[in-house]
């Protein structure tokens, strides 16, 4: 049969199927909501189990239906409306360890109690590595409190290292640190900027950063760097690595929630040292008891920290600072008219003053510094209004606004035996250079020589805010729970920044107004809809998640106006055996998952509003007089971003499948993934033909005004230099010129065509704890791969290059495929595993963990090919002769190789030819200057292993801890990394050299921290 | 009577033979040179005919001919002298046995080979910049090469070029393979890399060089520097060289418009192969290098066939200059450590090294004096100014023969400086560049 017919009727089955499956799920959703059943009250008492004393501000949800109710400062609570289930209850509070069970609820329930247990090491169980969310359809790991303590976590961005696989860092706050789930260091797609970070439900964002169209490809846009997140403050962190409810949008992969502090807690001092850092934060959760009427004012948390970091001991005043003021406030309306819909509000602000400064710096050239800004306010409201309507179980409205200064400065001490020409207009024309005497800048300047101390400052002020509505209705079908989610919200990205300025604009460098405040807003309106049915199937149950999401970005006064996209998600996971009455079986419990979904990332303004660029040409100079001035003139051409009607949002394509079991104590947890990046943001060029007037420097020859009577002026449209005496004795002169024909670059956000893959497999392995010495042992690890080639056809012309023959402005434009490079993308894998040793004695309240660190593989390799394997670059055997091609393949062993672009054009003829004709028949006519102008637009290998496998050999580094608790009054930590100060050598096999391991590995390093609770 | 007239006949007669005693029979010697068995046109050229105390000295006519009247004897004729072809230097010497006898007719051939030697060298180097006012930054755009006329004969310097071998002396970025014994890859191939570029005058401009005179290239920054950093030079005088500002390296800090005093025929062009915007002699590992190109050194520069390609593209490659090009050079390292450095030259060209520690100091890289060859010019009696310490470390690294060879060129004297192709002995680090004094 005909493969397209095949095709065709595969289609018509697969789009039958799934109708059926839309109307069986619609058929399910309207039946559960006809049935209302029964509802009950479920009320109780929660208390400390060590003390007795009731639990104030505890949580306890009921997870089937969605309800929760917040404790009094009795312990008590009450929710009603709750429908009859067998569900599990979890309770939390502030300072202890959640409680969860499950729960038969058929008749009223008063009288509950819950004892917590006080989260400390006397008790079993404490664990300080990330914990596997058992309950969740996706990939989804918490880092809990202890875990971060054990670690003495400075930037949350560290726990990175206690994910599958992952590799701890340098703890230091001096360089900035981004998250980057499923990804590694140096790959395109953005992977960082397209993790979502939020603390308290406040996002923060990189959308409203701005770089200029040559630095995307040199600063690729990173995610939002979590310096300025006051690590005392952190409660706990989950890390979503899969695919995520459709609640989120603008992301790529991966979801990043930091949980502050909220409860009542007693004072809390920690004091924390290490080589280069020193920590102290105080803080503490205070209730505010009750009101006149008897109801509970609330818990308000307020946190200090003050954290200093260096770089360099050797030079301790260069430093980051980070000094935050947190201050949150929980309460729950429980009377009135919310008895029976009780509220939860939450309020919340973060104010932060720090980023690097060397003002301080004695080591530094007097009066020099520099001063990079990480200033931050977020706030955020929550209200959770519990409604237990048939028709909805609840209703959130949350608000969020993170604003932040990072507004850089940087005084330098500056030089220059002749005046300096510096460039600020922004105008199509020509200028001549003069000296500033205060008022309007003009658009060409002079700076005297001599020396002078000049401040410039890029003042960067982006501010992200979101709204967000939520209602949910959970209901309980029989055994079925269904939960629906329908939300939508409203961000903003802007930037109050007013880009680079100097406020001694006597003495500022070349730069261009460009304000940031001036660009419009993006808005975007997400709406949401995501089903969450929960069945049992047999003694196990699935769970079915299907979510979309529409996302609509608005920029008003932007070309781009309107933009929509669709991101469907899918979850599902099927618990075969649950652990319940299974403990003394060996296979005590067992679930499988797969998810696929998508997410779209928002462009930042580095891609809808790069920084202009100036094409700036000095057309002409005079020669220096005896006062050591020469007077300049330029060409100026803006090179404004231009508008790409075909440009899409990038998205990913997120994939997993992921087995869970439990064999004999033993857990192991298995997730494959692929994450597949489309239409990865880019900026492209292409060139326009410009032509401008040229003095040459001969052109004063037979000028006859005396060298220190000349003054000059310049025809703004014409370019013709005119020289006249400052004297009067003689005539002005026109001085002759010559018309330069010269290609420049123009640039548009684009997307890469080809998608960009990243795959791998996550493990961990929780082996049944060793009694006898109280020590349990995971191993977890990561095999990861990454592939990216470029297929876009890209433009270039080395346009400050001149012409062989006449010196004239180079006019050739290459046109490649991939790119223009002899290499198109790369590939990489990597396996790292980590096996980690934790003891721990809850009779002496002390955690020990050694964790081994390893890179089994790292391997990558540069590629230059079509997605079908085509090779792009050639092997020659003459690195002398670029047309010395011969077979083989490029990837075969050791060779220098060429790659010549496919096609060229020229200034006069914009008719793409065949490149490599024309340049062997430049080589055969022997014209020898049109060869050498082409060979410009090639490109070769300056050694032989461009191509070769680089396969790093394994490295390790060892890591302990230690957390010791005294009594419930204090607890000290230290922790050394790569104790064992491994300094050895790795081997490369590309470059079959041996690289330092100090490349890879941390350094070693040590720190201390005390905390003291009273 | 008549015998007294008798004895005053003989007499007057005897005093007659006294006075004009007969002539002995002369031969007209014709002496014609001949160099590699060809006549030798060339003209004023001193010949000696010697046979014992006789000497009889002759200068050829334009055709190398000179021609001797002697008596019969046995003559030695030599000649000695120097002749400056397309900027090198030839001494030129001959020597022949020549029997007169009474028979002797014909000519004699005096045969004279040529021994290349270099009459333009490099003096100087100031590559390695000086401190601001402050003493708190360095300045390095002021940097310059002074080449100098080490002969007594004037030199024709118009085809001359400047070039730089590679940037960098130290091994780990070597891309060529040293032998064991240090022989460098491309010494057996005949050439000598130039990266960057390569500096030739302008065509048609005369450049020719006094004997024991010298002109400065203003490397970058043709400007008086002083004003502002009044530790660097002044590289603003009429008659020093420098850089084209079209000549394609654009680095505005690196190509400040030369002064209005320098005239325009003074610049120097260039054909820019480097990647950089900037002609970058190294602070401290400098192998510039003069060179005399036995072709077109516009059409060389652009022929493919002429480049090592090591590098990425075209721009990133070494001009392959013939080795018999190069007239000298000097090899610069930053430090001693023979097992990290190599020599960059062929050791036909240059074997030795200089060493030049710090940057930003002031510091140059300056010839050392020929002691022998300087005294013996008969002009320089009470000239020259001895006790030179203007040497870096003058206990280490002194320029042997203690002449003060700046004081003694203001004394009006002439110098001969060292040039035995051997870095090591023919330099040394002066703690003030000469321009600077």
């Amino acid at each position: 049969m005909h493969i397209g017919l095949v095709c065709y009727f595969c289609k018509k089955v697969i789009v039958r199927l799934v109708k059926r499956l839309l109307l069986i799920w619609i058929l399910l959703l309207s039946a559960a909501w006809q049935v209302a059943g029964q509802r009950y009250t479920f009320s109780g008492k929660v208390t400390d189990k060590s003390t007795g004393q009731p639990v104030d501000f505890a949580t306890v949800v009921i997870e089937g239906s969605g309800q929760w109710a917040m404790a009094d400062e009795k312990g008590s609570f009450t929710i009603v409306n709750v429908p009859a289930a067998k569900t599990r209850v979890t309770v939390s509070c502030l300072g202890y360890v959640s409680w969860s069970r499950e729960i038969q609820i058929q008749k009223d329930i008063t009288n509950f109690s819950i004892a917590l247990d006080p989260d400390n090491l006397a008790l079993e169980g404490a664990t300080v590595t990330a914990q596997e969310d058992a309950n969740s359809a996706t990939t989804s790991r918490m880092i809990d409190k202890t875990a971060l303590e054990h670690v003495q976590m400075m930037n949350v961005a560290d726990v990175s290292s206690l994910l599958p696989g992952g590799a701890t860092v340098d703890p230091s706050l001096t360089s900035e640190k981004q998250f980057n789930i499923r990804a590694g260091s140096g790959e395109k797609g953005f992977s960082s900027f397209g993790t979502a970070v939020e603390v308290d439900g406040v996002r923060l964002s990189n959308n409203a950063s701005f770089l200029t169209a040559s630095e995307f490809d040199t600063k690729p846009m990173k995610g939002v760097a979590t310096n300025n997140i006051a690590s005392t403050n952190v409660e706990s962190v989950e890390v979503i690595t899969g695919v995520p409810s459709v609640e989120y949008g603008d992301m790529g992969s991966g979801v990043v929630k930091v949980n502050l502090k909220k409860g009542k807690t007693p004072w809390m001092l920690t004091l924390s040292t290490s080589p280069s850092t020193k920590q102290t934060s105080v803080s503490k959760g205070f209730g505010l008891g009750t009101g006149r009427s008897g109801r509970s004012r609330g818990v308000l948390n307020s946190s200090v920290e003050y954290t200093q970091s260096i770089s360099r001991q050797m030079s301790p005043y260069t430093a980051y600072r980070r000094e935050q003021l947190s201050l949150s406030y929980m309460n729950s309306l429980n009377s009135g008219i919310f008895a029976t819909a009780p509220l939860r509000v939450s309020l919340g602000v973060t104010g932060n003053l720090g980023g690097m400064d060397s003002q301080a710096d004695p080591d530094a050239v007097q009066g020099t510094w520099s001063l990079s800004r990480d200033n931050a306010i977020r706030s955020n409201f929550s209200l959770n209004w519990l409604l237990s309507k048939p028709w909805i179980t609840n209703l959130e409205f949350n608000g969020s606004l993170s604003y932040s200064n990072k507004e850089s400065r940087e005084r330098t001490y500056n030089s220059s035996a002749v005046n300096k020409t510096v460039l600020h207009g922004r105008e199509y024309g020509y200028y001549i250079a003069v000296p500033y005497s205060g008022g309007e800048v003009p658009p060409v300047m002079y700076i005297p020589g001599g020396y002078w101390f000049n401040t410039m400052c890029d003042d960067d002020r982006p501010m992200t805010t979101k709204l967000s509505i939520k209602a949910n209705h959970n209901h309980f079908f029989g055994k079925v729970n269904n939960k629906v989610k329908l939300g939508a919200d409203w961000s903003t990205d802007r930037n109050f920044g007013i880009g680079d300025w100097s406020p001694e604009m006597e003495t500022a460098p070349t730069f261009r107004e460009y304000r940031y405040c001036d660009v419009p807003t993006m808005h975007n309106a997400g709406v949401y809809l995501e089903d969450n049915l929960m069945l049992p199937v047999g003694k196990g149950q699935v769970n079915l998640i299907a979510g979309l999401r529409n996302d609509n970005t608005l920029i008003r006064g932007s070309a781009y106006g309107l933009t929509s996209s669709l991101s469907p998600r899918f979850n599902a996971k099927y618990t075969i055996f649950r652990r319940q009455g299974r403990e003394r079986k060996t296979l005590r419990e067992l679930s499988v998952r797969a998810s696929w979904g998508e997410s779209v990332k928002l462009p930042s303004f580095s891609v809808l509003f790069p920084m202009p660029t100036y094409r700036d040409v000095r057309v002409f100079a005079s020669t220096t007089n005896s006062s050591n001035e020469s007077i300049e003139a330029f060409f100026s051409q803006p090179r404004s971003i231009e508008y790409n009607p075909d440009l899409q949002w990038q998205r990913n394509r997120m994939m997993e499948v992921g087995v869970e079991t439990d064999i004999l104590g033993n857990k192991i947890s298995l997730t494959a993934f692929r994450n597949r990046t489309l239409h990865a943001y880019r900026i492209s060029n292409h060139y326009d033909r410009t032509s401008y007037s040229y003095t040459l420097d001969n052109a004063l020859v037979g000028v006859s005004i005396p060298a220190d009577h000349r003054a000059f002026s310049i025809d703004g449209a014409t370019g013709i230099v005119t020289v006249s005496d400052k004297t009067g004795a003689l005539p002005s002169q026109e001085l002759p010129h010559i018309t330069y024909k010269e290609l420049a670059a123009s640039y548009y956000p684009d997307n890469d065509l080809n998608p960009i893959d990243r795959f791998g497999i996550e493990w961990v392995v929780d082996f049944a704890k060793i009694k006898a010495i109280q020590t349990e042992i995971r191993l977890d690890g990561t095999w990861y791969a990454y592939k990216s080639l470029g297929t876009n056809q890209v433009e270039y012309s080395p346009t400050t290059l001149r012409t062989t023959k006449d010196k004239l402005p180079y006019p050739y434009i290459g046109l490649y495929y991939g790119d223009n490079a002899y290499s198109t993308g790369s590939e990489s894998r990597t396996l790292r595993m980590n096996l980690t040793f934790t003891t721990h004695i809850p009779s002496v309240r002390m955690i020990v963990s050694a964790k081994l660190e390893s890179s089994l593989l790292k391997y990558s390799r540069t590629l230059s090919e079509m997605p079908d394997g085509t090779e792009i670059a050639q092997v020659i055997s003459d690195p002398s002769d670029i047309l010395s091609t011969v077979g083989g393949s490029i990837y075969d062993g050791e060779h220098y190789v060429v790659r010549y672009p496919e096609y060229y054009c020229s200034y006069d003829d914009p008719t793409p030819r065949n490149y490599l004709a024309d340049l062997k028949a430049a080589k055969a006519s022997g014209d020898l200057d049109l060869f050498n102008d082409l060979w410009q637009l090639s490109y070769k290998s300056s050694y032989l292993y461009v191509f070769k496998k680089d396969y790093i050999s394994p490295f390790f580094s060892t890591n302990f801890s230690v957390t010791k608790e005294i009594g419930d009054l204090a607890s000290i930590s230290f922790y050394a990394n790569n104790f064992f100060v491994n300094r050895s050598q790795i081997w490369s096999t590309r470059t079959e050299t041996y690289l330092s391991a100090a490349s890879y590995i941390p350094k070693f390093y040590y720190g201390l921290t005390l905390r003291l609770k009273f | 009577m008549k015998k007294i007239c008798l004895f005053f006949a003989m007499a007057l007669a005897i005093v007659a033979v006294s006075c004009d005693p007969p002539k002995p029979k002369t031969f007209e010697v014709p002496v014609q040179l001949q160099l590699d068995g060809q006549p030798f046109a060339i003209a004023d050229v001193l010949v000696t005919l010697a046979s014992g105390d006789a000497l009889f000295e002759g200068t050829t006519d334009a055709a190398g001919s000179v021609t001797f009247t002697v008596p019969v004897g046995v003559y030695t004729a030599t000649t000695s002298f120097k002749k400056s072809e397309a900027g090198i230097l030839y001494n030129y010497n001959g020597s022949a046995n020549v029997p007169v006898t009474e028979a002797f007719t014909g000519t004699v051939n005096l045969a004279v080979t040529a021994s290349k030697t270099s009459q333009l060298i490099i003096k100087e180097v100031y590559n390695g910049g000086c401190k601001d006012n402050a003493g708190t930054k360095n300045y390095q755009y002021d940097k310059y090469v002074i080449v100098y006329n080490n002969s007594d004969t004037e030199v024709d310097a118009s085809g001359m070029c400047l070039a730089m071998a590679q940037i960098t002396s130290t091994r780990s970025t070597n891309k060529y393979e040293i032998s064991a014994s240090g022989v460098i890859e491309y010494e057996a191939a005949g050439w000598t890399p130039a990266s960057y570029g390569i500096w030739w005058f302008q065509d048609g401009v005369e450049v020719k060089i006094a004997p024991f005179s010298q002109i400065v290239i203003a490397l970058n920054g043709a400007i008086d520097h002083t004003p502002t950093y009044s530790n660097s030079v002044d590289l603003s005088k009429a008659d020093f060289c420098t850089y084209d500002p079209e000549s394609g390296f654009a680095n505005a800090s690196y190509y400040p418009a030369p002064s209005s005093s320098i005239p325009a025929n003074h610049y120097m062009k260039t054909y820019e192969f480097g990647q950089g915007n900037a002609w970058p002699l190294p602070l401290k590992t400098a192998a510039p290098y003069l060179i005399m190109p036995g072709s077109d050194i516009k059409a060389f520069v652009k022929d493919p066939a002429n480049f090592d390609n090591r590098s990425v593209n075209l721009s990133g490659n070494y001009a392959k200059i013939p080795t018999e090009w190069v007239l000298d050079a000097v090899d610069i390292w930053g430090d001693a450590d023979e097992t990290k450095n190599f020599s960059r030259f062929p050791s036909t060209v240059n074997t030795g090294y200089v060493v030049f520690a710090t940057n930003g100091m002031g510091y140059s890289t300056y010839r050392n004096v020929d002691k022998a060859a300087t005294e013996a010019i008969p002009e320089n009696a009470g000239k020259l100014v001895t006790g030179y310490s203007g040497a870096l470390d003058p206990d280490k690294d002194n320029d042997p023969s203690g002449i003060d060879a700046e004081a003694s060129i203001a004394n009006g004297a002439k110098i001969v400086y060292m040039d035995t192709n051997n870095s090591t002995n023919d330099f040394h680090i002066r703690k003030t560049a000469s321009l600077k004094k």
